[in-house]
């Protein structure tokens, strides 16, 4: 007789499992939802940097960005209110050099249109080329062509650093001035303690400040002396950025940090996370449970106050202590989650597999001679194994939650970009009470999506494991 | 006389809890012959699963005595090592089917691998293992592919019959059915006394049936023993003991059995069963006994003494053997 072999869990083929998962909607959510968090964790890895940890701490890489920045999406629904953050390189201006001497002479043009209500903050000249500035700087004259055809002229300004911010030098401040006086017979409207840069995109009605829309026309010169290469400045290191009041897709913090990436890099960390605590969580459980359940007596009694000891211990109250105490990182304060949670999963594996012990077929199985490895094998674990998936799947909202609670604080993790961390910074810096959503939301919304994932993968999960809701 | 298949003399077997020693066999003997059906009759706690336990010596970790002899064609079983009794007597010669059998199986393993677990740990080779189990499931009525389904694929009668299957797969010459049918609908309860029957015929087995059923045990039985706190209180052949119960004990059981389209109106024994720590001196039915309670000759006798036994008159062959005061 020809006895097909197959593969079964509990008493289910591959298929069937399958089938039990995807035959209820929550099962087809939960894989969809699934797949849309592990794809996101896989574009972080792929496009974030791996050292984004360290540049998201770097306050210098953001100094760029506009701080509190709405998402720029934002003025699709508002009409146009908030500039965006822009950046001219080489690939928006039109570059051109020639040398007299040796001098090397730099033209730049480029234009920029201006439709919104509140203007650029600053503008900021970008050359990465330390040997020009450092030897002597170089001069840089900029005429500014507005949609009314008046022209404003800022310069010279000597460019002595990599980054050069235009609107707070005095000769911006002093020039605007002097053109609002002529044009406007407004020069008190400039008073220069902050930055003079969206004077260039106003002009004045009834002497008040109004947003001059159109078409601006910018020509930028730079004069590098005693440049002993030829060509000492080139485009790929010439580079313009406006700082708006509206950034990317999710805003800025209170650094100017992009959200975007911060929520972005917030996945994978947060599924290791969340992972990685389960697994130790399931590891030590079954473990325990089966050892304790299974040998009783003595070895039962001590895992059993062990794993009363274990459910007691206040695990988050531990965690603010040791983490202050002992500076833990996020994976220190992951492992020390895992170790004190695993009592009550461990309870329910002991009660399960004791449950099992006293089932006639282990004694039919005893008494025919089954040693204790082959019971293990053959009735115990093909029962409990299935049943530590639900585990695991559990586990993990509990642990990332328990993790951006404890990040939230303040503690264990500041070094990584994780949720719970830019919650942190949210509340520190009065997101709440200023009206800085955008800085809220997205990352609570997110905590409490990853949690809902999980949750609703164990509900699709539970007639795959649990035999008394297929027996039906 | 010629040898009986199966002689079990005076055996004991007591058992130690926190309450004190509890007497669940208190000298029980008695023989079983070839091809022979033996109907244990009590009410629940008066040793009839001890006594399947004590044959095939499966008893929980906290006994503390068993003592008595268990010949097993003309072998003495109850005193050898343990090594030697399950590779050549348990399943071999003597098998169980086990109460609540329902729950015998294995959720997550398939029949035929829970079915040839006791011979591969017997030391038999998977093939010829699985071929005998295949064997034994057809001689039940059931498909020989049934090894590859789960226990939650088949009903309550074919779990029942895969169990019966279990017992009878290595040629048993005893097959103990502790109460068999005692989770199944009426119908499925006939199949299987009908699927008992044939089997019986089929592979010349002798049974030990235990029961609380009194009616049931009449379908097969070809002589009954009457359990009272951890004693036999009568044993005799089938026709013997169904039309003369003489034991004051067996005269209740049988009245209270109820019969279908005839008025009758169902006596019970007043009391309840003795605890079997502290059992009754003498007889221990004496408290609940009726003779004993109307008839003053019987005092100082029933509750002093143990009751002799006595030999009725009976049409079988066997001995109508009666362990009672009224009957000296």
């Amino acid at each position: 007789m020809a006895r097909r072999r197959e593969f079964r869990i509990l008493g289910m083929t591959p298929g069937e499992i399958v089938k039990g998962f995807f035959s209820s909607d929550v099962g087809k959510v939960a894989t969809a939802f699934f797949l849309v968090m592990v794809v996101i964790s896989i574009y972080a890895l792929v496009t974030l940097p791996p050292n984004f940890g360290k540049v998201w701490n770097n306050p210098d890489y953001w100094r760029l960005n506009p701080p509190y920045a709405l998402p720029s999406w934002v003025n699709a629904f508002i009409g146009n209110v908030y500039a965006p953050q822009v950046i001219i390189n080489n690939h928006n201006y039109v570059f051109s050099s020639s040398y007299s001497g040796d001098t090397e002479y730099i033209t730049v043009y480029f234009t920029v249109d201006y439709h919104y209500k509140k203007p650029w903050n600053e503008i900021y000249v970008i050359l990465n080329n330390p040997v020009v500035y450092t030897s002597q700087p170089p001069i840089m004259e900029i005429t500014i062509t507005r949609p009314d055809n008046s022209k404003i002229t800022i310069g010279p300004l000597p460019l002595r650093s990599k980054v050069v911010s235009i609107g707070t030098t005095t000769q911006a401040v002093s020039q605007l001035s002097q053109f609002y006086q002529e044009y406007y017979q407004a020069g008190n409207l400039i008073t220069g303690t902050s930055s003079v840069t969206p004077y260039i995109f106003y002009n004045v009605t009834n002497g008040k400040a109004m947003p001059l829309i159109g078409t601006y026309k910018f020509q930028i010169t730079i004069y590098v002396f005693s440049s002993n290469t030829s060509s000492a400045v080139t485009s790929n290191e010439l580079e313009f950025v406006f700082q708006g009041n509206a950034y990317g897709l999710m805003g800025t913090d209170f650094e100017g940090r992009d959200l975007w990436l911060g929520l972005l890099a917030g996945f994978p960390i947060d599924l290791a996370v969340g992972l990685l605590s389960a697994i130790i969580v399931v590891v030590i459980s079954v473990f325990v449970g089966i050892i304790s359940a299974f040998f009783g007596g003595v070895t039962d009694e001590f895992l059993t106050r062990i794993t009363d000891f274990v459910i007691l211990l206040p695990a988050f109250p531990l965690l603010i202590v040791f983490s202050v105490l002992f500076g833990w990182s996020i994976w220190d304060a992951v492992i020390f989650l895992a170790l004190v949670s695993w009592g009550a999963s461990a309870r329910i594996i002991r009660v399960m597999v004791m449950q099992i012990r006293t089932a006639q077929y282990i004694e039919s199985a005893i008494i025919a001679g089954a040693s204790r490895w082959w019971i293990l094998r053959n009735h115990v674990l093909p029962q409990v194994i299935p049943y530590t998936l639900y585990l695991l799947v559990t586990n993990v909202p509990a642990a990332i939650l328990t993790l951006s609670a404890i990040n939230f604080l303040g503690l264990a993790g500041s070094e990584l970009p994780t949720w719970g961390n830019i919650l942190y910074y949210a509340e520190e810096f009065g997101a709440l009470t200023s009206g800085y959503w955008w800085w809220v939301i997205p990352p609570g919304l997110l905590i409490a999506f990853v949690a809902v994932v999980f949750i609703i993968t164990a509900i699709a999960l539970e007639p795959v494991i649990n035999p008394r809701l297929r027996y039906g | 006389m010629s040898m009986a298949l199966l002689e079990v003399r005076n055996t004991r077997l007591y058992y130690a809890t926190t309450k004190g020693v509890v007497k669940a066999l208190d000298g029980v003997s008695f023989e079983l012959n070839e091809g022979e059906t033996l109907a244990v009759v009590g009410e629940t706690g008066s040793g009839k699963s001890t006594l399947a336990k004590l044959l095939v010596r499966v008893w929980e970790r906290n006994v503390t005595l068993v003592d008595g002899e268990v010949h097993l064609e003309g072998r003495e079983v109850l005193h050898m090592p343990e090594e030697e009794f399950r590779r050549e007597i348990r399943w071999r010669k003597i098998a169980v089917v086990p109460q609540s059998s329902m729950n015998a199986l294995n959720p997550v393993i398939k029949i035929g691998d829970q079915m040839i677990e006791p011979l591969l740990l017997q030391g038999t080779s998977k093939e010829e293992a699985l071929k005998m189990a295949m064997d034994a499931l057809e001689a039940v009525g059931l498909p020989r592919d049934t090894v590859n389904r789960y226990p939650h694929q088949l009903s309550g009668g074919m779990k029942q019959r895969v169990i019966i299957a279990m017992s009878i797969m290595a040629h048993p010459r005893i097959v103990i059915l502790d109460e068999p049918t005692s989770a199944l609908d009426v119908i499925t309860q006939a199949n299987i006394m009908n699927l008992l029957k044939k089997l019986k015929w089929e592979f010349k087995l002798s049974y030990i049936f235990i029961t609380h059923d009194l009616a049931l045990a009449s379908e097969l039985a070809d002589a009954v023993a009457i359990m009272y706190a951890g004693k036999i209180v009568e044993i005799g052949g089938a026709e013997d003991i169904y039309q003369n119960p003489s034991h004051p004990y067996t005269q209740g059981l049988v009245s209270s059995v109820p019969t279908l389209r005839t008025d009758k109106t169902l006596s019970f024994i007043p009391g309840e069963v003795p605890s079997l720590i502290t059992p009754p001196p003498g007889c221990r039915f004496h408290p609940r006994c009726p003779f004993y309670r109307d008839r003053d000759y019987l005092k100082g006798l029933c509750d002093a003494k143990e009751p002799p036994n006595a030999e009725i008159e009976g049409k079988s062959l066997r001995r109508h053997l009666v362990y009672c005061w009224l009957y000296k």
